[in-house]
């Protein structure tokens, strides 16, 4: 039997005025944030699927090249060498089918939250002494903190201005490779392929179960706030977002809880026995040495450029 | 006169040893037999089909499978635990569950090679089952990128890649498209025909017919109401009425469409040589 107030029209149903009309706030950006994590997870699936340079490169051997680039920036101290390293990744992204506006944005958005604190003191003279270029500021007198020497004249240095320019060389170059192999390579290749690197299988599996549980969670936050935003008129008090969100988290942890054991069965099923077996199916190509001489190549001549101009 | 694959004397089953699932069930289930378990939500169905995997086991009665007592014990035996899984293959009814591999080939590998075949005849069932049931163009696609129905597939070949002689299906067809939905009824009819033992939960009663030749009934008291042909269980008006499987008015006007009508046929099934472990004497 429907009651008489369902048959009523709503709209004649005024709004009451005591209403508390709090924001969203928090919950709105953290979902909003879940949805982006979402749409990127799937931006980066599609560029490693693209045709490119970097993506028809093995894994294995991608991982290999792009882990001893790394390495050999780490050890470069020329600004001018790294810089030019840095160059090279970005042609590198263009011949692999990568946006480069986009792979910009992905790389200078970590870096100024990364080195800028770093570097920032060193440009001055009370870090790295030098040539003065710009005069900051006086004091009344310089201080001694022990070893520490505070001059009278605050300067930013031209060796602080080359100390930072090499940190943020050598970060965004390190940043800019390992962009270029988590865009360029599936997350499941390249989980697959650490197994190089003699990382255990059941890590590798645990690693990818992660990644996969972790959408599917954050699929859920999704769900759960579209439902409620379908059914909300008006947002309530700061207090009863914050139950709500702790409700939720906390019928997340144990739905995180129920599907391990589920997920853990359905393993057993097919007969998992604690000692996990997998298929790497991975093939080394003339492509794949021809990459190999270049990085080789790449790698050598920048070391031998960069000791020639910063010799020691 | 075959050997029952399955011998359930007096099985009972209690969650956190006080709720109720499952009551005094004694069941015989044989080689070659398409058996569907119908019951309404809660009755136990799902339960009855995670004690027959070996996932869970009976709070007291006795489950024998291929002829050894099923217990936990058992199961942590290298010899038995090759034997058991290598013979039965379970769908959960939860694809997500299911797809725990980063992508579709390795899902559908993952059993196979736990089993310790060489990677060569795993590769090859890899491929035969993405052809079969025509998901090769999602062999390298991740879990996430998998629609529904898609899902559905691929849980399937990941437990078909074990040919196993028993396939247990936990409500197969809920949450499915029509065209999915034919397109499974189809294919286990085709892996019938092949001889493999298909137990199957259901609270569809439009299914049972379709896809079984034996309906065991669990009433909502987690006993076994009946044991009979599909036929003699869509009759029973009363029993479908009392097990919460058909509403009261729909027992007069209740018709069972009989004809298997645009039902999309499987690929043709193949057949992976059988194994010593998994050859059912």
């Amino acid at each position: 039997m429907i009651p008489d107030w369902l048959t009523q029209d709503c709209s004649s149903v005024p709004m009451p005025a005591s209403l508390d009309r709090g924001r969203s706030g928090f919950v709105e950006k953290t979902i909003n944030n879940a949805a982006r994590f979402l749409r990127d997870t799937m931006v980066s699936e599609t560029i490693a699927c693209r045709n490119g340079l970097l993506q028809a490169i093995d894994p294995r051997i991608k991982l290999i090249t792009l882990l001893v680039v790394i390495i050999s920036v780490s050890i470069l101290r020329s600004p001018i060498v790294i810089w030019g390293i840095y160059g090279l990744t970005l042609l590198l992204a263009v011949a692999s089918s990568i946006s480069l506006l986009f792979f910009l944005k992905r790389v200078w958005l970590f870096i100024p939250l990364f080195s800028a604190f770093i570097v920032i003191p060193a440009l001055f003279n009370v870090v790295t002494p030098g040539e003065p270029l710009l005069t900051v500021f006086h004091l009344a007198q310089g201080y001694d903190f022990g070893p520490y020497h505070i001059p009278g004249t605050i300067t930013i240095t031209g060796q602080g201005v080359l100390t930072a320019v090499t940190f943020i060389g050598r970060v965004s170059t390190s940043v800019s490779l390992a962009v270029l192999l988590t865009l360029t390579t599936q997350w499941s290749n390249l989980l697959q392929a650490l197994r190089v690197l003699k990382v255990p299988r059941i890590f590798i599996l645990i690693l990818g179960m992660t990644y996969r549980y972790i959408i599917l969670l954050v699929h859920t936050v999704y769900d759960i706030h579209v439902a409620r935003k379908s059914r909300t008129l008006h947002y309530g008090s700061t207090v009863s977002e914050q139950r709500w969100v702790a409700s939720r988290m906390s019928y997340l942890l144990k739905k995180t809880y129920l599907i391990s054991l589920d997920v853990h069965k359905a393993m057993l099923s097919r007969g998992y026995s604690g000692d996990i077996r997998t298929l790497t199916i991975f093939r080394t190509r003339g492509y794949d040495y021809a990459w190999c001489l270049f990085v080789i190549f790449v790698c050598a001549f920048s070391l031998v450029i960069d000791r020639t101009m910063v010799p020691r | 006169m075959k050997k029952p694959i399955y011998e359930l004397s007096t099985v009972s089953f209690r969650y956190l040893a006080a709720i109720p699932a499952l009551e005094n069930i004694n069941l015989l289930i044989y080689p070659g037999e398409s058996l569907s378990i119908l019951g309404s939500n809660g009755s136990g169905k799902s339960t009855l089909l995670h004690i027959l995997d070996g996932l869970i086991f009976p709070s007291s009665g006795v489950i024998k499978a291929f002829s050894e007592t099923l217990t936990e014990e058992k199961l942590e035996t290298d010899s038995f635990r090759h034997l058991f899984r290598s013979r039965v293959g379970f769908v959960f009814q939860n694809p997500d569950i299911q797809l725990f591999c980063p992508k579709v080939y390795d899902e559908i590998a993952f059993g196979p090679l736990q089993l310790g075949l060489p990677t060569g005849e795993v590769m090859k069932r890899v491929d035969d089952v993405l052809e079969m049931l025509g998901i090769s163009s999602l062999k390298d696609r991740t879990p996430n990128q998998l629609s529904g129905g898609e899902k559905k597939r691929v849980a399937i070949a990941s437990v078909l890649s074990l040919n196993p002689q028993v396939l247990l299906l936990d409500e197969p067809t809920s949450s499915l498209d029509l065209r999915t939905r034919h397109w499974l009824i189809g294919l286990i009819g085709e892996l019938r025909k092949a001889g493999k033992t298909i137990i199957t939960t259901t609270h569809d009663i439009s299914l049972i017919e379709r896809i079984s030749s034996r309906v065991l009934v669990l009433d909502e008291d987690h006993t076994l109401a009946a044991d009979r042909s599909p036929g003699e269980i869509i009759a029973d008006h009363g029993l479908l009425h009392r097990a919460n499987i058909i509403h009261e008015h729909e027992t007069d006007t209740f018709v069972y469409p009989r004809k298997l009508d645009n039902i999309a046929p499987a690929k043709k099934i193949v057949n992976f040589p059988m194994t010593t472990v998994n050859k059912i004497d």
